[in-house]
Parts: structure tokens; sequence; C-alpha cells
């Protein structure tokens, strides 16, 4: 071994070389580190200290008030009401038992309401056993739990106590007194608080209330633990419309998200509507108590850092027609159930809407439940109905995209192969000769059976007073590719997809999917195959009315800082832009003539949409009728449903309106009249 | 074996300045704060046992022949390699027993009993002993030596050094993966490959570090297709970490805090700061913070001594064998200091390497001790030659 030669020489010569090479890195990188740590020590120490020991403080926070929420034009939905409250400040170092005379001495001057005696928990009622029944924590132990646990949990308090807590009987925990019950709802409240964050024992106390007056009287007794404190509830206006939404606990499972955004636990907050979509801007910013901290526990009085309200949300939605829309669905609900064979009516949904914008001006939906009224205006937007010919416009529209709209052709029923069913208009003997835009007038079925028959492939031949059909089968590329076409083409209006209106949800209507029957292509054309929402349906007819683009609807018109005077607007921060969600991809011309049939509507000689003729020519309305069959085998009872706007040649305002399960009368067109008369009113379009 | 001339052999310099660091990782980790807030008092006396055990095994190597690593290395690299391909099959999904996947990879086996076990730690070493066992058989076979011969070298060191770096990588555990790197490298540098060689091969890597930080800026999706999201984190928060202060840029933001507040000379380690790891792979911050400049001055040169003992024990040994196992454990130690000491003050990103010698944790302290017995019986052996 010690024989061995030494290898390679040449190798070997150049090797402590290259390690001292290898020395220089080491060197070089070394005193970078060195340098760099005189930097952060030396050059930075005294900054980064001061920043460690800023950490040395904790933070409480106090709500401010919410924002307000107002109609176009200042009309105030939502407003707060300032009240007072007892609060609960937990400091670090309170042991359960001063907690608990804490909630004794406070239950002589405070009573607890009844919502806050149900918030007790089973846990609350055993924690009040233990620290009521035992002296010393000590003996409940060592009566609860056996030596052999006192000793596996010696170190581990946390779970000894919740070991200790789920031995005691279920019997033990009846027979409180109302005193007993009184202390523990408030001890309920107490655990909720988190450290240092005021914690609202009870609110909408006044400044003559004799429970105030008391607590105030005794306050000293507390050691600052319970203090007095003005807060603000939510207050709305009466009737107050589903869309402005409500205010409440944090839910339980977003209780996480909120805190990490520095919410504290007992924060009131949006919890729907628009109250939860537009949460950043109503809640404002807190006021911050910076208590200074000695080990861990907090010292002395806090540094005060005022928070300012939330900001004012200016909406769209103007009160007025709001109001009046309520109102009219009501009167209407109860004029078509005074029609005979109207009897399964019940309800009626509109909405109105500035086409070019989207601004939503009201919701409406009524139900007539027991006698009684119910709003159900919020299935405006979450509830699907079968719109019937109200789509044919659209139809339409598709049809031109597809060059498939024939330039005339003959209303005659369609006879399905096999005699299994037909197809025709509303007229048994047929309407006779159409074009695309008497088709929209005598709201023809056959002429849209025939756009979508070019589409897919149907064959139409001509037998007396009938046509033949013959159909490919569904599985055909050619007919699926007329189906998704013009399933495709009706969400280009916004039919079947969310319209992108400013809440948190919304429904799209049902899709029905690839049908096993050829023929159900036709009941899609004329709308009785998908369905849609009545919000859907004027963001469809807006795509008509304006030109062409799908305009997001939206109820938010501006966010305002809070005035200096409290009822006045603060400074605009920010405005909602119209937003076009998409263009429909016809040409003018094509756009021009269904705009014309749907004034043929309103304004041609026996065009379905008679009421406009005859009792509001000076509104200058364009429509859409629908009847929808809505039963397979009652075919007399339909929905009725109207998409409409006006005037027609400058499109202010659409109104879109669903009446279900009717037989009889033109509830559909009566309600748009009155509605856009009430507009008019105010607005004064006819006018100018 | 034991006689008077191989104990005068021992460098006993190298085994005071372990003794130091021992101490100070004592010291720091008694003092580093648990997320309770309480100082890890109970982690220091099992860090004590560690460093009993591992110098037990640092002294056995020391009077085994090194020599004979030669014909066994590759049982050590195949145990390694069994072991990480072990990891990947976890990652794969397949049932692998005492797997351990935390902190978002699959690198740890658990062992009852013991506690958990790295082997990307060990297969470090492994990797080093297979490289030069590679370098010196080569060498003894191409004694002259053209540019065929140097890139067959370079062939045969990536075929040893990839498989274990690539199956690293991939765990993902980009730190150690890292020191791989380094590893290889250095080894490489003096494996004998002609000059030329090797700058071409620096200035490719410079190159290819420049497309990464262009990317990085420009072309976020080249970006994408190599780095998983949380390593990518760790390189937004090394960027900016007040930004991400809540996730990744916290450790980072804690601990350069921590040694800044240091300042010049700290008499206390102030409890007011919250160090997730601190007495793990940001232990350096501990030491910062509590002893300030000076204190972390110190360690830095009982780390630039250590590596020049190593350094004078790879440059005396008239076997080649004995320098290029030197020049691993230098590319190793001097990677991981830089590495774990830069990303405490914002030099490099954060990655999960540890402080050699000072962090807790049996796997890392014992393949450092490892190799300090390696060094030392390198030592042992040169004396020999010298008097024969």
């Amino acid at each position: 071994m010690a024989q061995q030669t030494v290898k390679n020489k040449g190798t070997k010569n150049n090797l402590p070389m290259r390690l001292n090479l290898l020395f220089l890195v080491v060197f070089v990188a070394f005193a970078g580190l060195i340098l760099r740590l005189g930097y952060v020590q030396i050059v930075k120490g005294e900054d980064y200290r001061n920043a460690v020991n800023k950490n040395k403080t904790q933070a409480a926070h106090v709500d401010s008030a919410r924002g307000r929420i107002l109609d176009r034009n200042g009309v105030t939905l939502a407003d707060n009401k300032a009240e007072l409250a007892i609060v609960f400040i937990r400091n670090a170092g309170i042991s359960a038992q001063e907690a608990l005379n804490y909630a004794k001495k406070l239950s002589q001057y405070l009573t607890m309401d009844n919502t806050a005696i149900k918030k007790i928990s089973d846990r609350d009622k055993r924690e009040y056993y233990v620290l009521t029944k035992f002296n010393d924590p000590k003996d409940a132990y060592a009566k609860y739990l056996t030596a052999a646990e006192q000793k596996k949990y010696e170190k581990k308090p946390i779970q000894a106590y919740k070991l200790l807590l789920s031995k005691i009987p279920k019997s033990e925990l009846t027979g409180y007194s109302a005193k007993d019950v009184q202390i523990m709802a408030i001890q309920h409240a107490f655990n909720q608080a988190s450290n240092l964050n005021p914690y609202i024992i009870k609110r909408g106390l006044n400044v003559d209330d004799k429970e105030y007056i008391n607590v105030v009287d005794h306050l000293n007794e507390f050691d600052g633990s319970i203090q007095t404190a003005d807060v603000s509830s939510r207050e709305y206006i009466k009737n107050k419309p589903f869309y402005v939404g409500k205010t409440g606990d944090i839910p339980e499972d977003k209780l996480n998200a909120y805190l990490a955004q520095g919410y504290s636990r007992n924060t009131e907050v949006g919890t729907s509507y628009l109250e939860q979509q537009y949460e950043n801007y109503l809640r404002g910013v807190p006021m911050t108590l910076t208590y200074k901290t000695e080990k861990g526990l907090p010292v002395g009085n806090p540094q005060i850092k005022d928070g300012t309200r939330g900001d004012d949300l200016r909406l769209t939605i103007d009160i007025r027609l709001q109001k009046k829309l309520d109102q009219v669905l009501e009167q209407k609900i109860i004029s078509a159930r005074s029609i005979g064979g109207n009897g399964q009516n019940d309800s009626a949904y509109a909405v109105m809407m500035n086409p070019k914008t989207g601004a939503v001006l009201a919701i409406g939906g009524k139900k007539y439940v027991n006698g009684k009224f119910k709003d159900v205006s919020s299935d405006v937007i979450t509830s699907q109905f079968e719109m019937g010919s109200a789509v044919k416009g659209a139809t339409e529209l598709i049809g031109f995209q597809h060059n498939a709209v024939p330039e005339h052709f003959y209303d005659k029923t369609i006879k399905y192969p096999g005699g299994k069913g037909s197809f025709s208009s509303w007229e048994p003997g047929g309407l006779g000769a159409q074009t695309p835009e008497t088709a929209l007038q005598f709201s023809s079925n056959v002429f849209m059976g025939a756009i979508v028959s070019n589409m897919a492939g149907i064959h139409l031949s001509s037998a007396g007073s009938y046509y033949n059909a013959r159909f490919p089968s569904v599985d055909t590329p050619r007919f699926q590719k007329a189906f998704n076409d013009l399933r495709n083409g009706y969400s280009q209006f916004g039919m079947g997809v969310k319209t992108g209106i400013d809440l948190p949800k919304e429904g799209t209507g049902f899709n029905g999917g690839m049908p096993d029957n050829p023929g159900l292509i036709h009941q899609f054309s004329i709308g009785q195959y998908d369905t849609y929402t009545p919000l859907e349906m004027v963001q469809y007819i807006s795509t008509i009315a304006n030109g062409g683009y799908r305009m997001q609807p939206h109820l938010l018109e501006s966010v305002h800082e809070p005035g200096k005077d409290g009822d006045q607007l603060g400074k605009t921060i920010d405005q909602f832009t119209p937003k076009v969600l998409n263009t429909i991809g016809n040409n003018k011309r094509d756009l021009a003539r269904v705009q014309h049939g749907l004034y043929l509507v309103t304004h041609g000689a026996n065009g379905t949409g008679s009421v406009f003729r005859t009792q509001g020519e000076k509104y200058k309305v364009a429509a859409k009728t629908g009847t929808a069959q809505i039963d397979r085998k009652d075919h007399s009872l339909y929905n009725e449903t109207l998409v409409s706007y006006a005037p027609y040649d400058d499109p202010q305002v659409a109104i879109a309106v669903v009446v279900p399960r009717v037989r009889n009368g033109h509830q559909n067109q009566e309600i748009a009249l009155e509605m856009y008369k009430e507009y008019d009113k105010f607005y004064h379009y006819t006018s100018k | 074996m034991l006689n008077r001339d191989s104990l005068a052999k021992i460098d006993y310099t190298l085994f005071f300045i372990v003794f130091l660091l021992a101490c100070i990782s004592y010291i720091s980790i008694s003092m580093a704060p648990l997320k309770s807030g309480a100082p890890a008092v109970g982690l220091a006396y099992r860090q004590v046992i560690w460093y009993v055990f591992s110098t037990m095994i640092a002294v056995a190597i020391m009077f085994f022949d090194y020599e004979r690593l030669k014909r066994m290395h590759w049982i050590f690299y195949g145990i390694g390699m069994f072991l990480l391909i072990g990891l990947t099959f976890a990652q794969l999904g397949l049932p692998v027993p005492m797997v351990d996947k935390s902190h978002g990879a699959t690198s740890w086996y658990a062992l009852p009993g013991i506690g958990q076990l790295q082997p990307s730690e060990f297969m470090k070493l492994f990797m080093i002993v297979s490289i030069a066992t590679t370098i010196d058989k080569h060498n003894e076979v191409y004694s002259i030596r053209g540019l065929r011969e140097d890139l067959l070298l370079l062939g045969k060191i990536a075929l040893v050094s990839l498989p274990p770096f690539f199956l690293v990588f991939i765990q993902p555990d980009l730190g150690t993966a890292l020191v791989m790197f380094s590893i290889i490298l250095s080894m490489t540098i003096v494996s004998g490959i002609n000059w030329k060689l090797i700058v071409s091969i620096l200035i490719t890597l410079t190159a290819g570090l420049a497309f990464f930080a262009i990317s990085w800026f420009h072309f976020p999706q080249i970006i994408n297709i190599f780095l998983k999201s949380h390593q990518k984190d760790r390189f937004l928060a090394w960027q900016d970490p007040e930004r991400y202060s809540s996730e990744q840029g916290y450790q980072l933001l804690q601990s350069i805090r921590s040694i800044g507040s240091g300042e010049f000379f700290n008499h206390q380690f102030n409890s007011a700061i919250s160090l997730p790891e601190s007495y793990n792979d940001f232990i350096f911050a501990v030491i910062g913070g509590g002893f300030g400049f000076v204190g972390a001055v110190t360690v830095i040169l009982l780390f630039f001594l250590l590596i020049s003992r190593v350094i004078k024990a790879g440059a005396e040994t008239h076997d080649p064998f004995g320098s290029y196992i030197c020049t691993g454990i230098i590319g190793m130690i001097m990677f991981q200091v830089f590495e774990n000491i830069g990303m405490t003050i914002q030099v490099m990103p954060v990655t999960g390497i540890t402080l050699p010698f000072l962090s807790y944790g049996g796997s890392s302290l014992l393949s450092s001790m490892i190799c300090i017995g390696l060094v030392q019986s390198i030592r042992l052996q040169t004396q020999k030659f010298m008097f024969s």
C-alpha cells in the first residue's frame, strides 16, 4: 500500500492551482456576504430595529358606518340609524372567573333579548356549570376525570378542559333560572369577542333607556372591559326592492376570508345582492385603536386613528318607476284574474332598462298568494319562462346571418310525416303570404319554421293547403349545426347566457340540449324549447333597439365619497361605464327590417300589439308579443310575454313583461303601456 | 492502525473549528423562537445528541482507508439512487413505505423512532465519491489527453451526476439540486479538463443565467415551463418581500428584520420577532439578530477557515482521488453557506437548504460530519506517503 506510485503527474500539477481558484471564488462570495451584512446591520440596522419594535403593538378595530344606497335621483334606499350599544372589550389577561363576575354584574343592569338567549350553546351551559358549581376548577377535574386522565392531560390543559366539559352529564344542565339564562347569554357574547375588538353585547339602545343609564352609572365596576359605543344599524326604505340586499353576520363559511381582510368577527357585512356585491365600497374604513403591548398583553390607552364612513352608491334605479311598476303589476294580476278562464294566473313580472346603456330602471315581480301580494321580483333575474313568439325578432336576425330568410313565404300548415303532428300559426287557415316584416307583425310561426327549415335542411313541399315536411335525422351534421347555430344566435342577444348584471348571482334559463325529434327545431324558433329569464329578454330586445350591441345590465350608476352634509352626495369616485358584451353579426339593412317588423306589430293593421295601436299611439312603442303554450295537453293555457322599446326611432327605454298561466287578455301589453306612460310623465320623451 | 504518527497527523484545527460551530449551533438553536414564541431549547439538546453521534461516525471514518471507496463507491451510489427513485415512485402515486410528504416536496422518509431521513443529503456525498472515482480512473487510463479525451470525461461525469441531480430537482428540491450542481461544477474544474473547455462551459452557464433573467422579466410563459408555482413564488418574494409579506415573503422579511435589528453587536435576541423555521433553515437570522454584525461575521469567518483547511488537505495530498473528494466537499459547503446565508439577507432567493453544522437536523449534520471524517482520513493517508 505504501508503495503506490503517484499517478498522473500532468494532471496533478495544475490541481493545486485550480483549487486556489476555487478558494478565490469562496473568498469573493463570502466577502460579498459580509458587505451585504454590513449594509443590512450597520447602515440600515436602526430602521430594521424600529420596524421590529413597531410590531410590539396590537390593534383593534371599530367598524364605521356603511355607505348609503340611493336611487338615480338621490332618494335614499338604504341608510344608517345611529344607536347606542353596550360593548365588551376582551383583554387577553382576563380569566374565566373574572369574566363570569362581569357577566353576573352586567346581568343586573341589562336584559338580553330572546335572539341572544337562543344563541346559548351546549358548551356555554357546560362552562357555566363548571364555573358556578365549583369554587376551584381543580375540584371539577377531580370529580369528572380519572386519575389516569388527569395525568395524561397534565400538560395539555386545552384538551383536558374539553374532556372535562364533555364528561358533565346532561342531567346537570337543566333547571336554570331566568337569571342564570341571562348570565349565560352575556357569557356567550363575551366568548365571541376576540382580543381588544369591541364586541356588541346589546345594541339598539337610546340615551334615556333605563338599562343604558344603569350600565353607564356602573361602568367603573368593570375595569374597562365594558364600554358604551355609538353604533349604527341599517335602515331601509319601506318596501325595499330586493336588489338592495341585506346585511348580517359574516357567513360561517366565509369567516376566514373576511378576517383576512381585516374585518372583525362581529362586523355586519352585505350578505345579498347590492349590499354584498359592492361591500368594498360600502364598508368604509374602520377606526383603529392601537395598543402598546408588554409580554403580549396590551397596556395603557390606545392610540386612535379615526375611520371613515363607507362610500355611497347611486343606482340607475328610478324608485318612482319602481313603485309604479309594483303597483301596476298588482292591478294587472287582479284584472287578469277577473277574466274568465284565468284562474291559474297568479303572477306577473316586468323589467325596464335603458337599451343604450344597460342602466336598469325598475325590476318588478308580484305573486298573489292566499289573498295577499308577495314580492317575487328577484325571480326576474333567477327564474326561467317559456317566452314564445317574443323571441321571433332574434330568430329572423339569426336567419339573416345564415342567409336562410325567404323574401316571401306563404303561411299555411306544415304537416309532419306519418301523421305525427303539424306546425302552424295561430290562425287555423294560415296567415297567407308573408314577408320578414309582416311575419313579425302577424307573428307567423310558419315563416320562422321556414327559416330554420332552410338552416337545418328540412324539405317543405307545398301540397294544396299545407306543406309536407321531410326531416333529416337529428344526427346529421347539418341539423346539429343548425340547432347549435340557433342556440348560439339567441345567446348573441343574451338569451340562455348570463346577462352580466352586477349582482352576486343570476339565472340563465333552461337549456333543453339537443332534441331527439327534429320537429322540435320549429318549436325552438318560436320560443317554445329553451327557457329564459325576463332580464335576458330585456337585454335581447335592447340589442335590437340600440342597433346590435348587447349591453351589460347594471344597477350601479356611480360611487360617491361621504358628503359633508349628511344628505348630500360627495365627490364622485367611480362611475359605471356602459359595457358592450358583444355585437350581433347582422348588417344595418337586416336589422332595420326587423325593427320595422316590430314597429308594424304595434302600428300595422291587425298587428298583434293592438293595445299600443288603439290606446297608446302617442308612446311610439315597437314590440313583439308572445303567447307560449305551456301545457302539452291544454293548448289554450299560455305565458303571455312581451318585449318592447320606445320611442321606436330613438329608443330610450326597453321593457320586457311575462304574465304566466293565462288564457285570455292582454295584460302583457297593458303593463308595458302603463309603464311607458309613467316613464313619459317623468322623462317627457314623447314631447321631445 | 492507531499509532503515534497517525494521531499527530490529525488536523486538530479543523476539529476545533467544528467544535466552535457546534457551540454556536447549540446557543443559537436554544435562542430560536418556536411558533409559540418560546425558544427551541428542547431541540438544542437533541442537536447536542446528534453532534455526539455524528462525531463518533466522523472519527470512525477518519480511521477508515478512504481509498477503498474507489472499489465500493457504486454500492453507496446504488443505495442513494434506490432511495431517491423510491421518492419519485411515491410522487407518481405508487405506495412506497415510510415516505413523508411535507413542505410541498417529496424529499423525506419517516423512520419510526429515529425521525426524518432526507436521502438527498447523503446522495450529495455519494455523488462526490462517485465523480471522484470516475475522474481518477479516467485520468489513469488517458495520461496524454486532447479534446476527445476531455469530452469523454465530461460525458462520464454527466452520466454519473445527472440522474441524482434530476431526481432531486423533480422532488422538487431546488436547493439541494443547486448544491449538487455546485459540486459537479467544482469537481469538473479540477478534473484536469482543458481550460478552454472549462471557460466555454462557464460562458454557456452565464448565458443560461442571463436567458433566465431576461425571461423572468419579459417572457413569463417560458419561466412557467421550468418552475412550479411555489418555486416561482420564491423568486417573486425575493424581488419584493413587502408585497408578498403574507406568504412567501414573510420569512424573508422577518429574517432580514431580525438580522438588521441585530445591528453592530446586539446582546440579546429580540423576542418580538416571529420567524418560521428559525431553528432550521433560518438559523443564521437568529445568529445575526442575537449577536449582530460581529456574530454574523464570526460565523462566516469560521466557515472560511473551515474551507481553507479542506483546501489545504486537498492541495497537500499526493493522491488526486483525495483532492477530488476535497474539491467536492468544498463545492458543497461553499454553496450551501453562500445560499443559506444569502437567502436570509436577500442576496439569494429562498430555497430549502440548511446551514451546515449550525441548522438543527440529523441528516444535515451527519452528512457534514462525514465530510470532516473523510477530510481527516485523506490527511492521515497523505502523511503516510510522505514518510514512506
